[in-house]
């Protein structure tokens, strides 16, 4: 930095460059413009003409000063000024400083470093000792060393992810020895408990303060709230009033996105929160949500196994060996529960069974319970269970005053509501009533909003005594007003019943739709109820943590010297901030711990109720030029620029002349260059060079449709094919709708294939032999889809009986290759019919057939053509086809023909245009034929 | 430094800069090239100009009848024409029309500073010459004149002569000719000089002296690319010689201008006052100008030469 004008430039070196403004002014003002050469033959005429001014025109020196300025600024903006306000000195005493490191520093640690860094800066210049306090230490809370050894210790330095621990600052503050010369506080934005005792013991120590603030907005997830059919969310934010729009992301145990949710803060409002629709299936499976935009660890929220998938206990007695009727009770009661929560099967022992912590018992048609059994369900339903029970006749006999026993009370017999001893009959045989249905469900009813299904109708049901049956107790009712599903708190659970069975013998309510809604509605109730009972059950015992989160909102496997931490008392510790926020275990359970819970509050620290200095973070108070100095030049370019079209164009009679003008144009660039080059290849590195490898062949090869032949490096046979293919193409193009470019020529070892739908095979015994390897990807072109026609070309030359050596070649070539049984073109195969009727396919020689894969026998003779859905790959002929294509360029034929030429040679294009058309369309044609047939059936 | 005789052109020639060289020479081949080209040009340019024989207005060698007269004695018996004596008693001798024809020599530059060619015209300076030159050829020979071509030394294209003058030319190399007397020179015959005429006016009066000495008609025609006369320069320029003189370097063209055309315009007078000695103007044409007109203006001069 330079003294007493605070202009810095982060990598000085560059300024170098402005050497480079001499050579500029050497070009411009020194160099005059080169002349130009002009032969002029009436040269011995103005030999001798005397010029008055005879100095060559240079530049105007304003022009220079302008150009000479905006390379300047050019060189200056590359060297990245920064404009900041010089920071006041350190008198030569021991520095004390304070350093906050809480959860909500870390969004802007960077800058905290870097004023920390200043900080020791200055001090080491003047060599004070320095002590550094730290709020939430990783090692140790007090520093205390050379500014210099302090520095290096920077990096160790990172936010925790708990609360600033004010009140370690105000011990370490009371218990110091102070002889300090300054103190330096750099405090985080959020207020805590013991803000006032910190300020408070500031104060006591009485030395010149110097209190940093940042104005980074920290933003805060509060835990969520489960709703019937979703979340609601809850965020808090300081610093931060304008409206802002934030994204919270929940995340599911792989990392993988489960919702994406905007939430917006209105302006000036320090809280925001939103709802969402979240399937419970979605919602059992999450396991952090986080906003998106910042990285502090108060805007993690983590959840366990209590956010998860509850356990419905299903009790149906009586019905042991039932096994798996369709007709019992809890038959229905799994098939509802299932898509909600994992359901336990009745397996004898309640005891047993309410150890794995179901939060939904379902129980059947039940009698009289066991004491035991009793108190244990009431125990669980208390501890914030919910037990749901189902009427029945057990349940009505027990009712009953018939039986002696005195009346018992609803809490003893675990129901919500006393039940009158009669058991009701709706739309019986023997009754005149009609099967009722159910009244719309009430507002404050846990099932409200549901649709009710026109069909579900209640044949009977328990009957609730009238004077207990008060509203908010009644979550369900019949059009005549009975109570359908009666419902009661107890503590933190609910007992819940149903006044008809849970199988279908009352109503046919179980096999609803509605049945299963209501269960996933129980199961959220369940599970809201539950929340606060694992953390209570794993109190007091020791929880090892399992993965931590940082300082920046990361979760992290916990070091292996983490601490075991011990919940005490009813698990408020979880938020209190002596716990680093993660998943701690217990037995086989990972409990997650966060940083807030839902009445954490976000206050802003009382930063100006302290008497000290203020100041803001580094990064905060510099400014970056380098955009302004680059305007500047920009601007200076357009003047420049303006002044030299003027006076090309507009003032052709300025005092400025314009050639020199537009020669010296002509120079500023290339020096700018010079300059600006070296500059940025300093600044770049290495500059990568591009590599353009679009492959034109490729490209032509896909745009266009082609024939190809493959190259057998025989010259004459590649120049015969060439031309057939090109006859061909001109054929293709005059008669049919299919125009292909000119063929293409490939190499099989190199070339891509899969451009064309027909390669043609010229076999050459006298040229080099296809590679094993060419030859597998010539059979991957035909498994893929491409057709070959090999032409041996030998069928005049051919031995009767015997085979020519393109025949040998021929075999030797498609030896290792999987080719199908082969037949010559039966008379009804598809290609005698793609585009001309033909019965031969002759070549210059029409004595071989051509040969294709062999299909079915079977559908011989039933229909006109054969239906073959694939293309045959392989086509073989000993014709020379190309040969009888072939063209001369103005069109006549290369070779000659046996008699009867041109019409053969008509015949042997229409054989090629088949066999493209063959090869494009499949079996179209085939189709295509019965045409006439279905008209004339159609006609009639 | 146009009208240097040859062997000192070849010697300077070798002395020039390469790059001035070595165009000129290039321009040289391409332009004989585009001969075939500029004979057709010529012979176009030459239909629209219709000469005839110029009849003497007297007895004599001729096609044309002119008067019957009686024969005298001592006259050649195949003078008398038998077919209008027979008619009568008196032999008849026929006279025709005496038709002389007249002997026209072409000159024309082919030096190095005729290969100037600047972006205000379409063609070069000797290539426009060249081609008046065909044109003229064709045209007089057309009209029954005695067509030569100075340095080349020889007389008497009759017919195509456009075509032949171009098979002399193209077969030495379009070299520059020499402007000397020719040995068959006749008093009254016209000599048409085709030229920049940018060389000194007294090393020109040195050479034409012997032709206005011997009683010939000289008609000048100064062909000029429109940049010499206008002189569009300006800045610094290094001007070149194209015979490879030593260039000349002006730090300020636009200033010179002025002074530049007072020189052309002096150059001008002094060659028109050369021109006169022989009873012509020196005729002035510009690349960018119809090469039709200076022809009519020549073939005017060349017709009022031969009436008077």
């Amino acid at each position: 930095m330079i003294e007493s004008f605070p202009l810095a430039f982060q990598t000085p070196w560059l300024l170098a460059g402005l050497l480079g403004l001499a050579l500029l002014y050497w070009l411009f003002r020194l160099v005059p413009p080169k002349a130009r050469q002009m032969v002029f033959p009436p040269l011995r005429l103005l030999r001798d003409i005397e010029l008055e001014d005879t100095t060559p025109q240079t530049v105007p020196w304003w022009l220079v000063l302008l150009r000479l300025g905006l390379a300047g600024l050019i060189v200056a903006a590359l060297a990245g000024p920064i404009w900041q306000p010089a920071s006041t000195d350190i008198p030569a005493r021991p520095v004390l400083i304070v350093l906050e490191n809480g959860w909500t520093t870390s969004a802007d640690w960077t800058a905290r470093q870097e004023t920390l860094n200043d900080i020791l800066r200055r001090a080491e210049t003047g060599q004070q000792p320095v002590t550094l306090l730290v709020s939430n230490p990783v090692t140790d809370a007090i520093l205390q060393g050379s500014a210099q050894d302090i520095s290096q210790q920077i990096p160790g330095l990172v936010p925790s992810s708990r609360p600033t621990d004010r009140q370690r600052l105000a011990a370490a503050l009371d218990g110091l020895e102070t002889d300090h010369g300054s103190l330096h506080w750099l405090a985080a934005p959020q207020d805590t408990q013991a803000s006032d005792a910190l300020a408070d013991a500031v104060r006591k120590i009485g030395l010149p303060t110097t209190l940093y603030s940042g104005s980074q907005p920290v933003y805060a997830l509060l835990p969520p709230d489960r709703t019937s059919d979703g979340l609601t969310l809850h965020l808090k934010r300081l610093q931060d009033d304008v409206e802002r729009r934030l994204t919270v992301t929940g995340r599911d145990a792989q990392g993988r996105i489960l919702f994406s949710e905007p939430v917006t803060f209105a302006e000036g409002a320090g809280e925001a929160e939103t709802s969402l629709n979240l399937p419970l299936e979605l919602r059992n499976d999450l396991s952090q949500i986080s906003l998106a935009e910042t990285q502090l660890s108060g805007a993690v929220h983590l959840l366990d196994n209590r956010w998860k998938r509850g356990k419905a206990l299903i009790l149906a007695p009586g019905e042991e060996n039932a096994g798996e009727s369709v007709l019992s009770a809890s038959y229905y009661l799994e098939r509802a529960i299932s898509p909600y929560a994992d359901p336990l099967q009745d397996s004898g022992d309640l005891a047993t069974q309410l150890t794995g912590k179901p939060n939904l018992i379902l129980m059947a048609d039940q009698g009289q319970l066991p004491d035991l059994d009793r108190q244990a369900l009431s125990a669980w339903v208390s501890d914030g269970g919910v037990l749901v029970r189902f009427a029945g006749p057990r349940l009505a006999r027990l009712s009953g005053a018939d039986n002696g026993i005195a009346p018992l009370s609803a809490d003893d017999m675990l129901l919500p509501i006393r039940l009158r001893p009669v058991e009701r009959t709706i739309g019986g045989r023997l009754n005149w009533q009609e099967p009722q249905t159910l009244r719309s469900f009430p507002e404050d009813s846990l099932f409200q909003n549901l649709t009710i299904p026109d069909d579900v109708s209640i044949n009977g049901q328990v009957l609730a005594r009238p004077e207990e049956a008060t509203p908010d107790r009644v979550w369900a009712s019949l059009q005549d007003n009975t109570p359908l599903v009666t419902a009661r708190p107890l503590d933190n659970g609910w007992l819940v019943l149903f006044h008809v069975t849970a199988d279908t013998s009352w109503s046919n309510l179980p096999i609803s739709g509605l049945f299963v809604q209501m269960m996933e509605r129980l199961t959220n109730l369940a599970q809201n109820a539950a929340a606060p009972t694992d953390a209570r059950a794993s109190t007091d015992q020791p929880l090892a943590p399992q993965s931590l989160l940082d300082g920046f909102g990361v979760l992290k496997p916990a070091p292996a010297d983490s601490p075991l931490i011990t919940l005490s008392g009813n698990g408020n510790d979880l938020f209190n901030g002596s716990i680093t926020p993660g998943y701690y275990r217990t037995g086989t359970i990972d409990l997650a711990v966060n940083l807030l819970s839902s009445d954490s509050d976000l206050a802003p620290f009382p930063a100006e109720t302290i008497q000290a200095d203020k100041a803001l973070y580094a990064s905060e108070q510099t400014i970056e030029l380098t955009g302004w100095f680059l305007l500047a030049a920009i601007t200076l370019f357009v003047i420049d620029s303006l002044v030299s079209l003027l006076s090309r164009y507009a003032l052709p009679k300025m005092t400025l002349n314009r050639a020199t003008l537009n020669r010296s144009t002509r120079g500023l660039p290339l020096a700018m260059l010079l300059i600006g080059g070296s500059v940025l290849s300093g600044l770049s590195g290495e500059v990568r060079a591009q590599t353009l490898s679009a492959d034109d062949t490729l490209l032509n090869a896909a745009l266009d449709d082609r024939l190809a032949y493959v190259k057998t490096g025989h010259e004459e046979t590649d120049a015969i094919v060439q031309l057939g293919l090109t006859g061909l193409t001109r054929a293709l193009n005059n008669r049919t709708a299919f125009e292909p470019a000119t063929p293409a020529a490939l190499d099989l070892e190199t070339d891509e294939l899969s451009f064309y739908p027909l390669i043609y095979f010229a076999v050459e015994p006298q040229a080099p032999r296809p590679s094993a390897r060419a030859m597998r990807r010539l059979d991957t072109f035909m498994k893929n889809g491409g057709t070959v026609l090999f032409d041996t070309r030998d069928a005049v030359i051919t031995p009767s009986g015997g085979v020519s050596p393109a025949g040998e070649l021929l075999q030797e070539l498609l030896s290792g290759l999987d080719i199908p049984p082969l037949e010559p073109v039966p008379g009804n195969h598809v290609l005698t019919k793609t585009f001309y009727l033909l019965d031969l396919f002759p070549g210059r020689f029409s004595s071989a057939d051509l040969w294709v894969e062999a299909t079915d026998s079977e559908t011989d003779g039933k229909k006109p053509v054969r239906v073959d859905d694939s293309v045959s790959s392989i086509l073989i002929t000993g014709n020379d086809l190309a040969g009888a294509w072939a063209v001369t360029a103005d069109g006549r034929p290369l070779l000659p023909l046996g008699e009867n030429a041109p019409w053969q040679r008509e015949i042997a294009l229409r054989a090629g245009v088949n066999i493209v058309m063959y090869t494009l369309t499949g079996n179209y044609k085939s189709d295509q034929v019965h045409v006439p047939a279905l008209l004339e059936r159609l006609g009639q | 430094m146009a009208i240097e005789a040859p062997l000192a052109q070849q010697q300077s020639r070798t002395d020039r800069a390469a790059h001035v060289e070595t165009r000129t020479l290039d321009t040289a081949v391409q332009l004989s090239r585009r001969l075939p080209h500029l004979v057709i040009r010529a012979r176009q340019l030459a239909t629209s100009f219709t000469q005839g024989w110029h009849g003497r207005k007297r007895s004599g060698i001729g096609t044309e009848f002119w008067q019957y007269r009686p024969y005298t004695f001592g006259e050649s018996r195949r003078r008398i024409d038998w077919r209008r004596t027979a008619r009568d008693d008196t032999a008849i001798v026929r006279e025709r029309e005496w038709a002389a024809s007249h002997t026209v020599w072409l000159w024309c530059n082919l030096g190095p500073s005729m290969y100037y060619q600047s972006r205000l015209a379409e063609e070069s300076k000797v290539e426009r010459a060249l081609l008046l030159t065909l044109a003229l050829a064709e045209i007089l020979s057309a009209s029954g004149e005695s067509v030569g071509l100075l340095g080349y030394k020889m007389l008497g294209f009759k017919t195509r002569a456009a075509e032949r003058l171009a098979h002399v030319l193209n077969a030495q190399s379009l070299a520059p000719l020499s402007l000397d007397l020719p040995a068959q020179s006749r008093r009254h015959s016209d000599v048409i000089l085709i030229s920049d005429f940018l060389a000194p006016v007294d090393d020109l009066k040195a050479q034409l002296t012997p032709f206005i000495d011997r009683g010939m008609h000289l008609s000048a025609l100064q062909v000029l690319d429109p940049s010499e006369e206008s002189f569009p320069f300006s800045g610094r320029v290094k001007f070149l010689d194209p015979g490879g003189a030593t260039p000349h370097e002006v730090q300020r063209a636009d200033l010179i201008k002025t002074t530049y055309q007072a020189r052309l315009s002096a150059h001008k007078t002094a060659l028109d006052h050369l021109a006169k000695r022989s009873g012509r103007q020196l005729l002035s044409h510009h690349t960018d100008h119809s090469p039709s007109l200076p022809i009519q203006t020549l073939l005017n001069q060349i017709e009022a030469g031969t009436m008077a």
